[in-house]
Parts: C-alpha cells; structure tokens; sequence
C-alpha cells in the first residue's frame, strides 16, 4: 500500500540510479587510454511494484527504477581469436627479429662477406700458380687465406653472440610468465569472491584478461573459463594456473625439439614468443654446423694437398690452416705460414718456378665434395646463403600477415568494448538531462506533499 | 561499426606509421643505388649476383696471369729473335770464310768474330726477365742457365714448362720449349765454325756448318712461330676476357642496380601518400563533440 511519500521515494530512486550511471560513464571516459579496458554499460530496471488496491481489484504500482547491473561490454570468441592470434604473431614476430640479426652476419650479398673471401681465395692460388717466383703472389695467397679464416671465423662468434641474447630474452619470457601466472592466480582469488551469477567484477576480469593475452603472446598461453569466475590457464597441455594456484613453467630450454623441460615434465611450445627465440636458437645452431662443416672440409682438403709440396724454404708436410683446431671457431692460418709466406708451397718439386701444386688447389674450387653433400666449396656456401634469405623472406611475409589479421581482430574487439569519447558524451548529456528531470520532479512532489501536510495544520 | 576512440587514434598511428616506413624504404633505394641490399629482399636475385661477382673475381684473376703470360712470352720473342740475327750473321761469316781465296788472317779474323758470337750465345742463352728470371732455365728461374767453362758449355738448367692459368681450368706452357738444345746446337755449331775457319777446311764449312746452320735458323724460326701463335692466342683470351667480365658486370647491375627514373617516381610517390597521411590525421583528429557542447 503506497504512503504519502510515495512519489519522493520513487523519484530520489531515479536520482540515485542517474548519478551512478553518470559515475559508470565518467569511469568509462577516465579509462579511454587504458589498455585492455572494456566500455561497462549501467542496465536498469524497474524496481518491485507495490500493491495498489482500485475499485477493480489489486493493482500494481511501480517503485522507481533501479540499477540492474554494470556489465562490460565483452566479446568471450574475439578474446580466444586475439589470444591464438597473439601467440602464432608473437613467435613469428620473435623469430623475424633474430633472423634479421642472423642475416646480417653474413651481409650478403657483400664484396666483404665469405662468399668473395671463398672466390679471392683461389684466384690467389690461381695466380701463385701461373707465377710462382714472383714474392708478391705468395703474400696475395696468405692474405686472402687470412681474410677467408677471420670472416668465418667472425660469423661462427656473432651466431654465439646473438645466440646469447635470444637465451637471455627466452629466459626473461618464461620468468614474465611465471609472474604473470601468480597475479593472474591471486586475481582469480579476488574475481571468484566477487562474483554472482549476475554481477561480475568488471575491471579485475579487464586486467586478468590483458595477462591471459599476454601470457598468449609469449607462450601460446590458452585458458578455460570456470563457474566460479576463475580460469584455467594452460601452456603446452601443462595446466599454469588453476584456481588461485599457479605453478612456474619448466625452465630448460630445448631449442632444437622445442620444449621446456625441469626434468620431471617436458612441455612442447608451439606458439608465442617463446617459439619464436627456440627457433631462432634452432636456427643459428644450424648455421653453426654448416660454417663448421665449411672450415672442415677446407681445412681438410686444402691442407691435404698442399702439404704434398715443398715450399720456399725446401720444407714439406706444411699445413696452411692450423690442424690443431677444429670447426669455424678454431679455423685459422698454421703458425708456419702465419709466420713466413715462403713457407706456402707453390710445387712438389721444389724448383722455383713450378706452380703445378698451386694450379690444383686453385682447381679445388670446383670439385664436388662428398662431405658438402656432393657440392663444391663456392656453391654449398650460396645454397645457405639463398636457403637463409627464403626464411627470411617467407618469415617476414608470415609475420606481416599475422599482424593484419590481429589488427582486424582488435579492431573488431574495439568496435564492441572500445570506449568512444563522443559516445560517452551523448550518454552523459542523456543521464544529465534525465537527472534534471527527475529533479525537477522532485520539487514538484515535494510541493505536493508540503500541500499534504499543510491540510492537518 | 563503431569506432572507439583508441581505434581512432591507433589507426592513425598505424598508418602514418606505413606510409613513413614506406617513404624510409624508397629514400634508401635512393641513397644506396641499390634495389635490394639483403639477401631476403630477393633470394634469386642475390644466388645470382653472388655468383656473377664470384666469376668477375676470377676472370679478373686470369687477366692478371694473362697479362704476365704475355711479359714472359714477350721476352721469349725477343730472345729468339736475337738467336735468329745471330745466325744469320754467323751464316754470313761462314760464307765469305768458305771461299778458299782467304788468307789465314782473314780466315783468323772471321774466327774471332765467331768466338764472339758464340760467347754471345751463351750471354741470350742467360737472359733474365724484369724481375732478374733465367728465362731458359726452365722451372730453375733463379739458378743461371748456361755456364761456358773452358770450352764445354754446362746446363744448369731443367727445361721444364711453366704453366700459367690463362683460362677457368686451362694452362699455358709459357716456358721455352727444349731450351738447352737451342742453344748447345747453335754454340757447338759455331764451335765447329771457327775450328773448320782456323784448320782452313773451306769445304768442311760450306757442306756442313753452313748446312747446320742453315737447319738451326729454321728450326729458331718454328720456336718463333709458336711464341708467336702463343702471343696471339693470349691477346684474344684478353679480348675476350675483358668482354665477358663487362658482361658479367651488366648482369649484376640489371639484377642489383636501381633504374633512377623508377626509383624518383616511387620516392615521389611515398611522399605524397606521407603528406595525404598527415594532412588526413590532422583534420580528423579536429572534429570532437567536446568542441560543439556549450
């Protein structure tokens, strides 16, 4: 049954509900430049009638309104779509970015790169060959030798350089996750406290969510929502965070299979920037393997022949490079010829005009070896090269095209929970002007009830 | 759709962005001269280029054997050629001493001008090369070719080729071929000379040492037509070796050098697309409900 204040009571609800919606838009509007925040949206609805006894039977009065919830205007399949997205671009991404560097170390195509060294390096042959007593020819020899060793040389330490960059920002991702999987643990303890079956804690879900995206770009992170509010986060069939639990990820790497290991569990990753750097690991240790398999076989083949020559000095058995090392990283010019260039042999016999010797090892040039995979020196050299800068290339393309469709993600994502300033001020001009007139009521029913009370004076 | 404020905004970040990265590219095509400078810009072309520049660098190197090739021949030509005015003098001296009129003086004064002429053989038989090479020494070049001790004339030499790379995989004896016996026929031959001048044995010397070195001045004339043919082949391997590194140097410029006219053009584009970018951000970003609201 209404009372006299009746009317006051239903308009102060309008009041209080306007100046609330008002509060949600002025949050929307103060979180413009947040990332991962989505628009929240005040619903209202009437509040519970009152009976109302008419001359025709009950009736139902209505009570004002009341706010029936703030909900966030979220998309749950845009959020899934931007996570797979965001891993597969962040390995790409990552990958892209180490085989730039990876590339860079050969430079090619370069008059200083190895590919020149390789070819200068039998010219000189060539020409101590078709002239050997000529001192000048024995020093072009050397030189060119010491220019092709120091450039492999070279290549082989900065892949170890780069390489202990990417481990270092491997590593920093997995310790980026497993804080990440703490506060998402510990906000999961909070949204689960918070939530009912029709109001849910909107902002702690927004920052939840933008950890579970990043945890995506990083490590291809997937997560299962909960009845009660929490989430399950998953990284390579391992479960992260259940709960308000979380759990470090295995912090092994295995760049050449691709997975974390702490020696109880191993866990593949596929996707995230974490996949990105095994791969550019993955990558640089095959680059290695080819400049070693390059030094070997030059080292091997050069020194087997011309060791069959007497050099300058009469000596015989000289090595050119050193024997003592082995792989790219030890490969260099031998202490005799480092230490006099006579000590290079020109012949077998001896005489100072026989450059038969020579002519052969510049003949080496186009021989087909069978530990180079039945290539000769100059053309398995290329092979990698071209093979690195298709990667590289289809790398690049991958990495733009994954950025396109994450960019139509977000931008569709953005067009549901985005906030929009010129939006936000057409709601606030609407809850002002219904604020306005629910005072205005107000004085009015505040008259009325004045009138009331002054009828029993 | 709706568009969010920080769509708006990220959108026109986004694309000044592109428009800037693409004016950056055309302006270094620019700088560079070069349509690609990394392997993954275009993975064919640079299989190519590395391959081309491989080739240039090596025929550069046979040019330079070519070119030494032809010194060393060159000195052999000459070599020769003194060898052949030698014997014709030689022959000449025979001819005016074979005629029985001489008198033991004159017959002695022809003989010394052999004796002359023969020690001269052993000085051409020595001749060394700009960079002081026994060019008759065979692969011994630092070791003097010819010794005449009292009379015998003592080789000391090994005759053997040197052979220079005048093309990918070919070579070329650019060494005399049978030095020694070039020289010891020709020196025995005068020996005989002046015996058969100072013995007075006119008929001896018209039937025999004119007859011989009639034989050794044809056989100089053979070696000297082969230096030659050598001569002439190394000077067309020249020809032609420069014409295929001019080749080669085309090609790497098609595939690697930028046509100017294109690359202004795309430049001049990029720039217009970063202006309508700009001008386009700028005039949007202006209209706001804010700026209509009392």
């Amino acid at each position: 049954m209404p009372g006299p204040f009746q009317g006051i009571g239903t308009v102060s609800t309008a009041l209080r509900a306007f100046q609330r919606g008002l509060d949600v838009v002025g949050h929307n509007i103060a979180n413009v430049n947040t990332p991962g925040y989505t628009r929240q949206i005040t619903t209202f609805r009437t509040a519970a009638p009152t009976d109302l006894y008419t001359a025709s039977g009950i009736a139902a009065l209505g009570n004002g309104v009341r706010i029936d919830s703030i909900i966030s205007a979220r998309d749950l399949v845009l959020e899934g779509q931007a996570g797979a997205n965001a891993g597969a671009y962040g390995r790409s991404a990552a990958y892209t970015a180490a085989l730039t560097q990876i590339e860079g170390v050969y430079g090619e195509p370069s008059a200083n790169g190895i590919a020149a060294a390789l070819g200068a390096f039998f010219d000189a042959w060539s020409g101590l060959g078709s002239n050997p007593s000529e001192p000048a020819n024995r020093l072009q020899v050397r030189n060119a030798a010491e220019t092709l060793t120091s450039r492999i040389r070279t290549a082989y330490s900065e892949m170890d350089r780069i390489s202990e960059h990417v481990s270092a920002s491997a590593t920093e991702v997995i310790e980026r996750v497993d804080l990440l999987a703490k506060e998402v643990a510990k906000l999961n303890l909070e949204i689960a406290r918070f939530s009912t079956s029709t109001n849910r804690p909107n902002d702690l879900i927004d920052q939840r969510t933008l950890m579970l995206q990043e945890m995506s770009s990083l490590v291809g992170a997937n997560w299962r929502e909960q009845k009660d509010g929490t989430v399950t986060v998953y990284a390579g069939g391992a479960i992260l965070v259940e709960g308000q639990s979380s759990r470090p990820l295995p912090s092994t790497i295995d760049a050449s299979a691709g997975t974390l290991t702490d020696g109880v569990i191993t866990i593949p990753i596929r996707s995230g920037q974490l996949a990105g750097h095994m791969d550019a690991l993955a990558q640089m240790q095959g680059q290695q393997q080819m400049l070693n398999e390059l030094a070997n076989s030059l080292r091997a083949d050069i020194n087997g022949v011309h060791q069959t020559g007497i050099n300058a000095l009469g000596q015989t058995g000289i090595h050119i490079f050193d024997e003592s090392s082995t792989g790219a990283e030890g490969f260099r010019l031998s202490d005799q010829v480092l230490a006099n260039a006579d000590a290079i042999a020109a012949g077998v016999s001896g005489s100072a005009g026989d450059g038969g010797l020579a002519l052969s090892i510049s003949d080496r040039r186009d021989q087909a070896l069978a530990a180079l995979g039945g290539k000769g020196f100059e053309s398995f050299f290329q092979n990698a090269i071209v093979r690195l800068g298709s990667e590289v290339s289809h790398q690049q393309t991958t990495s733009e095209a994954l950025l396109a469709v994450g960019q139509q993600i977000e931008s569709q994502r953005q067009s549901i929970g985005g906030v929009s300033l010129d939006e936000e001020m057409t709601d606030m001009m609407r809850l002002q002007r219904s604020y306005q007139a629910a005072a205005r009521a107000l004085t009015v029913f505040d008259e009325v009830t004045e009138d009331l009370l002054g009828i029993i004076r | 759709m709706r568009i969010s404020t920080a769509h708006q905004f990220e959108t026109y970040r986004a694309r000044i962005s592109a428009r800037q990265a693409d004016l950056f590219a055309a302006q270094q095509q620019m700088l560079t001269g070069k349509s690609f400078s990394k392997a993954s810009e275009n993975p064919a072309a640079t299989r190519q280029v590395v391959s081309a520049n491989n080739l240039i660098g090596r025929a550069e190197q046979i040019g330079k054997n070519l070119i030494t090739a032809k010194k060393r021949l060159s000195y052999n030509e000459t070599a020769l050629s003194e060898m052949t005015t030698l014997t014709n003098r030689a022959r000449t001296l025979v001819i005016q001493g074979a005629n029985d009129t001489n008198t033991p003086e004159a017959r002695e004064a022809l003989a010394t001008e052999l004796e002359t002429l023969r020690d001269q053989i052993v000085n051409i038989g020595n001749t060394r090369d700009s960079r002081g090479r026994y060019i008759f020494s065979g692969q011994q070049v630092d070791t003097k070719a010819f010794s005449a001790g009292t009379g015998t004339l003592i080789y000391n030499g090994d005759g053997l080729p040197l052979q220079a790379e005048i093309a990918p995989g070919e070579r070329m004896n650019v060494a005399l071929e049978n030095p020694e016996g070039l020289i010891r026929g020709l020196y025995d031959r005068l020996n005989s000379a002046i015996n058969n001048m100072r013995s007075g044995n006119g008929q001896t010397l018209s039937d025999q040492d004119l007859a011989g070195l009639e034989q050794i001045g044809k056989s100089v004339n053979l070696v000297r037509g082969t230096t030659g043919a050598q001569i002439a082949r190394v000077e067309k391997l020249n020809e032609q070796n420069e014409l295929r590194i001019d080749d080669l140097k085309t090609q790497v410029s098609d595939l690697q050098d930028i046509d100017i006219a294109e690359a202004i053009t795309r430049y001049q584009q990029a720039e217009t697309a970063y202006s309508a970018a700009l001008q386009t951000v700028a005039k949007g970003y202006q209209l706001s409900l804010m700026d209509f609201l009392r």
